[in-house]
C-alpha cells in the first residue's frame, strides 16, 4: 500500500509530500518579510485566519530563485503548521517504489516518468528550520 | 444502566469543587480560624458528594466519601473537627479526588514522598475546575474549547467587518452606509469583549491549590510557615492561567525551598520561627500583578550588585545556569525555574521583576497584560512594514529633529534623560533604507530603563488580535507575534522588553550611510572614514591607524575640501574631524554637515587639541556624535571610538 503523495515542482525538481500532511493549497499571494528570521523562512502570511510561516523551498534545497513563487502549500506535523513555497503543483498519485536517500530533509526518493522525485520529511524539514539560529 | 459521559463530566466538575472545598475548611481547622460550623459544612460536602455518585454508578467515590463522613462521627455531635483527624482526612481528600477523576487512588506512601520534583509536589493547577464562586443555579458549565472557537469567531467577525467597510469603495459610502457601518463595528466589537470576559477567569483558579502545597512543603522541610493569599479574585485571560500557574508555582516553590530559613536559624538571626510567604494579586489597568513575596534570607549582596549593574535583578537570576556557579550553593536550583519563568512573562507580553534585600526578604513580581487577546498598539513604519508596540511598554513617541543632539552611543534627549537609542531595522537585524533626516524616537519602557527605537514614522494607535508567529519561528527573538488589519496587511507586533534589551545592549547599532545608499546587506564592506586635518603627520598617523583596522581612509586637509568631497560622492560613513583648520574649521564643517538633510545622521568625531571642556561642549552643541583629545594621541582611544559608532 502505497501512501498518495501531492507533487510540487521547486526550480524545475520534483518533490513530493504526503497527503496527510497537506492541508491545502493557495496562490503564493502578499508574504510579509519577517527581518532578522532564518533565511530559510521568507516571512509570515495569513491563511484562514492564521500566521503561518512561509518556508522558502529553494533555499532549504540550495536551488535558484528565478521568480516568485507562485504557490504555497500549507503542511501540518504535529501542531506545526507551515506553508512551503514552490513554484507548481503537479499530481496527486501514489508513491513509486521509494529508495532510501542521502539528504536527512528526505524521507525516500522515487523515479516517475522519467524524472527523480523526493518526498519531503517534514519533520526534519522543519527542524531544521527551527533550529536554524537568526 | 449506563450513564453518559456529559453527566458523568458533569459530576466531576461539582464533586472535584466540593473537594476543595472540604479541603479548604480542614486547612483553615488546622490552621485554628475555623468557623464554628466548619463540621457541618464537611459533612454536607461529604454527603452530596456520596449521594451523587451513588446516582452516576461511581460506588469506590460514594464508599471513600462514606468512610471520610464516619471518620467524622464525633464531630457531628461535638460540632467541632478534631485537629489529629485533620491529615487523615486531608490525605483521604487525595483519595477521594484521585477516585472521582477515575484514576485510582495513589498508595498512601506516595503522597508524602520527599522526591523533590516539581510535578510531583504540587498538584497542577485545575484546568477543568471554574471558579466556585457562583452559585449553581445562575451559572451553566460550558466546555472551555467552546468558549475559544467561540471567541475566535467574534474577533474574526470583527475584523472581517472592518476589513469590509475598508474595501467598499467611496462612492457607495453614503451617510446611511456609515452609519450602518459604524453600528456594525460597535455590535461586533461589543460581542468580542463580552465573550472575551467569558473567557477570564479568577486567579483563585491556580491559586486555590497553593495554600495546601506550600503547607506540604514546609512540612517535609521542617519549616514553619504562614502563607497568605490576597486578592485572587482579580480575572485573567484563561489562556494565561496554565502557564501563569506554572510560573508561580516554580516562584513559590523558591521561596519554601530556598528562601525561608529553619526555624532554628530564623530564631538564630533574630526572626520569628516562622517564615511569611504572602501571595497578592492585584489590576493595574489592562495589566495584573501577581507578586509573591517573603521574609526570608534574601539574595547575596553580589547577586543584588551584579542586578544593579546589569539594570535588573531579574535578568541576572533568571540567567540559565546561575544555580551551577559554586558561589552561591544556596540558590542551587533556582535558575532552572527562574529562566523558564520570565520567557512564559515575556512570551506573553509581560515582565518578571524582582526585589531583594539581603537577609530581610524577596519579592518577585509578575506582570502580565490581562488579556492575550486583544492588545493595544502603537502603529509605527520602518522600511515599507508596519510594526505594532503594545501601548503597555511604550512611554512617548517624539521626532527626532536636529536641535536633538546624537551624542556617542547614538542617544536622544527626553525629558531632561539621556537615552540610548537604536535603528528598529538593525535591532530586529534587519538591513534596508536608512532611516528619513527627522526619524521618530519610540520611548520603551522596561525593567532595565528607558531607551529609544528609531523608526520612520507613527502610524497611529489601534487594537489588534495578536496571533503568535509560531514555533518555527520562535528562535527569531523580538516578535510577540503578527495582527491582521483592516486592509488586509500584516503588522508584526513587537516585544518592548526585547527591544529594550537589545538596545541597552549596544547591539548592533549602524548609524546609516548618506541617504541613497542603502545599507550593505550580506558581506559587510569595509567602513570609511574621512580624515581631516590640516597637519599631514597627524592625517597620516590616523589613516595607519584605521587602515591597519580594516577602514578605508580618505583624507582633506581643512573643512572646506572635506565638505566638497562629501557633497561630491558622500563617500564616508564617518568622519574625524580637527577642529583648528583654515578656510573651514572643524565646527563649521560640523554645522554644514548637520545642516543638509542627507548628512544629518553621519557619525563625526571632533578631535579636541586640549583636553577642554570648550571644545567639546561646542563639539557636542554643533552635533557631534563624539570626541577624543589630541594631546597624548591615544591610539586605542581613536579606534574604540570609531568602532563604536560604525565598526563591526
Amino acid at each position: 500500500m502505497s501512501p498518495t503523495e501531492l507533487q510540487v515542482v521547486v526550480a524545475g525538481e520534483r518533490y513530493a509530500l504526503p497527503v496527510t500532511a497537506v492541508i491545502e493549497a493557495t496562490a503564493f499571494g502578499d508574504v510579509t518579510r519577517i527581518a532578522g528570521a532564518p533565511a530559510a523562512v521568507m516571512g509570515v502570511r495569513p491563511v484562514r485566519g492564521q500566521v503561518l510561516p512561509v518556508i522558502d523551498l529553494h533555499v532549504v534545497f540550495g536551488l535558484p530563485l528565478e521568480a516568485a513563487p507562485r504557490w504555497i502549500v500549507v503542511v501540518e506535523h504535529e501542531q506545526v503548521v507551515a506553508g512551503l513555497a514552490v513554484d507548481g503543483l503537479l499530481d496527486v498519485a501514489p508513491a513509486g517504489p521509494m529508495r532510501p536517500s542521502e539528504s536527512p530533509l528526505l524521507a525516500g526518493e522515487a523515479t516517475a516518468d522519467g524524472a527523480l522525485v523526493g518526498t519531503i520529511a517534514i519533520d526534519a524539514l522543519f527542524e531544521r528550520v527551527a533550529g536554524v539560529a537568526a | 444502566m449506563t450513564v453518559s459521559g456529559d453527566i458523568i463530566s458533569i459530576f466531576r466538575g461539582e464533586a472535584g469543587e466540593r473537594v476543595d472545598r472540604i479541603v479548604e475548611v480542614l486547612l483553615s481547622v488546622e490552621r485554628g480560624d475555623a468557623t464554628p460550623e466548619a463540621a457541618d459544612a464537611l459533612m454536607r460536602e461529604l454527603h452530596s458528594v456520596k449521594g451523587a455518585a451513588a446516582i452516576v454508578g461511581l460506588d469506590d467515590v460514594s464508599s471513600l466519601a462514606h468512610a471520610m463522613e464516619e471518620s467524622l462521627g464525633d464531630a457531628r455531635t461535638s460540632g467541632a473537627v478534631a485537629a489529629e483527624l485533620v491529615e487523615p482526612l486531608l490525605r483521604a481528600a487525595d483519595d477521594l479526588r484521585e477516585a472521582i477523576a477515575g484514576r485510582s487512588p495513589a498508595p498512601a506512601t506516595a503522597t508524602s514522598a520527599a522526591a523533590p520534583g516539581p510535578a510531583a509536589d504540587v498538584p497542577p493547577p485545575g484546568r477543568e475546575a471554574p471558579p466556585p464562586e457562583t452559585d449553581r443555579r445562575t451559572s451553566i458549565r460550558v466546555d472551555a474549547g467552546r468558549v475559544d472557537r467561540l471567541l475566535d469567531l467574534a474577533g474574526e467577525a470583527a475584523l472581517h467587518h472592518r476589513r469590509m467597510a475598508h474595501a467598499l469603495a467611496p462612492e457607495v459610502r453614503t451617510h446611511v452606509v456609515d452609519d450602518l457601518l459604524d453600528e456594525g463595528d460597535m455590535l461586533l466589537t461589543g460581542l468580542h469583549e463580552s465573550t472575551l470576559e467569558l473567557r477570564t477567569v479568577e486567579l483563585s483558579t491556580v491559586t486555590g491549590q497553593f495554600t495546601r502545597a506550600v503547607r506540604d512543603l514546609a512540612h517535609e522541610q521542617g519549616k514553619e510557615i504562614a502563607f497568605e493569599v490576597d486578592g485572587d479574585s482579580i480575572r485573567l485571560d484563561r489562556a494565561l492561567l496554565e502557564g501563569t500557574g506554572d510560573a508561580l508555582t516554580h516562584i513559590l516553590r523558591n521561596a519554601v525551598d530556598h528562601a525561608i530559613e529553619t526555624p532554628d536559624v530564623r530564631e538564630r538571626v533574630g526572626k520569628s520561627r516562622q517564615g511569611h510567604i504572602h501571595l497578592r494579586g492585584e489590576q493595574q489597568g489592562d495589566r495584573v500583578c501577581i507578586e509573591v513575596s517573603d521574609d526570608g534570607r534574601g539574595v547575596s549582596s553580589e547577586l543584588l550588585t551584579r542586578g544593579r549593574h546589569a539594570g535588573s535583578l531579574a535578568a541576572v537570576l533568571s540567567e540559565p545556569g546561575l544555580s551551577t556557579a559554586p558561589s552561591v550553593t544556596h540558590l542551587s536550583g533556582r535558575g532552572v525555574g527562574l529562566d523558564a519563568v520570565r520567557r512564559h512573562a515575556e512570551a506573553v507580553g509581560g515582565t518578571l521583576e524582582i526585589e531583594s534585600v539581603p537577609g530581610e526578604g524577596t519579592a518577585v513580581r509578575l506582570v502580565l497584560p490581562v488579556t492575550l487577546a486583544v492588545t493595544h498598539v502603537l502603529l509605527t513604519e520602518r522600511a515599507g512594514q508596519v510594526y505594532g508596540v503594545p501601548m503597555s511598554g511604550v512611554t512617548s513617541a517624539v521626532t527626532v529633529d536636529s536641535h536633538m543632539s546624537l551624542r556617542g552611543q547614538r542617544s536622544i534627549e527626553f525629558d531632561g534623560d539621556s537615552l540610548r537609542a537604536a535603528d528598529l531595522l538593525t535591532l530586529l537585524g534587519g538591513s534596508g533604507e536608512a532611516l528619513p533626516p527627522r526619524p521618530t524616537a519610540i520611548v520603551v519602557n522596561a525593567p532595565a530603563g528607558r531607551v529609544a527605537v528609531l523608526c520612520d514614522r507613527v502610524a497611529g494607535e489601534e487594537d489588534l488580535v495578536v496571533k503568535p508567529l509560531g514555533r518555527l519561528l520562535s528562535t527569531t527573538p523580538g516578535y510577540l507575534g503578527a495582527a491582521l488589519r483592516g486592509d488586509g496587511r500584516l503588522a508584526l507586533v513587537l516585544d518592548p522588553a526585547h527591544l529594550a534589551r537589545a538596545v541597552a545592549m549596544g547591539q548592533a547599532d549602524r548609524p546609516a550611510s548618506p541617504a541613497g545608499s542603502p545599507l550593505a546587506t550580506a558581506a559587510p564592506t569595509a567602513r570609511r572614514v574621512l580624515v581631516v586635518d590640516d597637519q599631514f603627520t597627524v592625517r597620516e598617523l590616523q589613516r595607519s591607524i584605521l587602515e591597519a583596522a580594516g577602514y578605508r581612509v580618505t583624507t582633506a586637509r581643512d573643512g572646506q575640501e572635506a565638505w566638497r568631497m562629501l557633497l561630491d560622492d558622500g563617500s564616508a560613513d564617518l568622519v574625524v574631524t580637527d577642529i583648528e583648520m583654515p578656510h573651514m574649521d572643524g565646527i563649521e564643517l560640523l554645522q554644514a554637515i548637520r545642516a543638509r538633510p542627507a548628512l544629518e545622521s553621519l557619525p563625526v568625531v571632533v578631535v579636541t587639541s586640549r583636553a577642554g571642556k570648550d571644545d567639546e561642549r561646542r563639539g557636542l552643541e554643533a552635533g557631534a556624535d563624539a570626541y577624543i583629545s589630541k594631546g597624548g594621541f591615544d591610539q586605542q582611544a581613536l579606534l574604540d571610538t570609531v568602532g563604536r559608532l560604525i565598526g563591526s
